[in-house]
């Protein structure tokens, strides 16, 4: 469950190292007085880069969107079974969506095929 | 468990035969640096890759289209595609095949033949 100031881990060498979420995208916005958007695994966000490596060609000072790849949360499955992972992670992706890294770091989640992701399924090493 | 085998066995080589069946459609279609890919075992997600590289984006557009029609007539359900309308990195995702159509920058960019460099190749003829 990502909202608006969740700290992401980004799992590519994209040189960034975390962002901070500051839009779900997708959603119609809070259902009430007490909630507010989530987001999990597949979906799209709004992130600032809080640490990134020197070499980094993304803007720290622009907005970027990332997709989310691990949840802390767990994601329950057709079968019955839930997976959940140690950290929220997610990938930095271009205006087009395509990812701006070229390869994943640690296990993504089954769940981003179903979304249309399976782009960035390729470039990961560890589908759970 | 002996039907289980056999029943992957079976798909496993229709999965193959629309790998190399796609890669021959592609060589047709002026499409090089063909790459057929076994991912049998090693990756969970799909069992084959096909690589091509396009020459423009309206090229690689038709033939993504052609993959579908002809995957349709042979039965073969698509389970997603992206990258379509921009045309630089076309995925078709047959959930046993996985076809990547580049342009020539983005196939140096993300260059998935290092990636998975450990994985038998395929030829057309085999």
């Amino acid at each position: 469950m990502i909202q608006q100031e969740t700290m992401l881990d980004i799992a590519d060498n994209s040189g960034v190292k975390s962002a901070l979420c500051i839009k779900v995208l997708g959603r119609g916005g809070s259902r009430g007085k007490k909630t507010r958007p989530v987001a999990g695994v597949g979906d799209i966000v709004c992130v600032a880069i809080k640490k990134s490596l020197p070499n980094c060609q993304l803007d720290d000072k622009k907005v970027h969107k990332c997709i989310i790849i691990r949840t802390k949360s767990p994601v329950k499955r057709s079968d019955g079974s839930y997976v959940r992972f140690d950290s929220n992670a997610a990938v930095m992706i271009d205006p087009d969506g395509n990812p701006i890294g070229t390869r994943i770091f640690g296990a993504v989640a089954r769940e981003l095929r179903e979304k249309n992701h399976m782009k960035i399924i390729s470039l990961a090493s560890e589908v759970v | 468990m002996k039907g289980k085998n056999i029943v992957t066995g079976e798909q496993n080589t229709k999965a193959r035969q629309f790998a190399l069946a796609v890669a021959k459609l592609a060589g047709e279609r002026n499409c090089t640096d063909i790459v057929v890919m076994d991912l049998t075992g090693i990756s969970p997600a799909t069992d084959y890759f096909v690589i091509a590289t396009g020459t423009s984006d309206r090229q690689m557009r038709a033939l993504a289209d052609e993959i579908c029609q002809d995957a349709k007539k042979q039965g073969a359900q698509r389970f997603g595609r992206a990258g379509y309308e921009q045309g630089r990195w076309i995925l078709l995702d047959f959930v046993d095949v996985v076809i990547h159509l580049f342009d020539a920058e983005y196939r140096d960019y993300y260059d998935l033949e290092l990636l998975w460099g450990d994985t038998k190749r395929l030829t057309i003829d085999d």
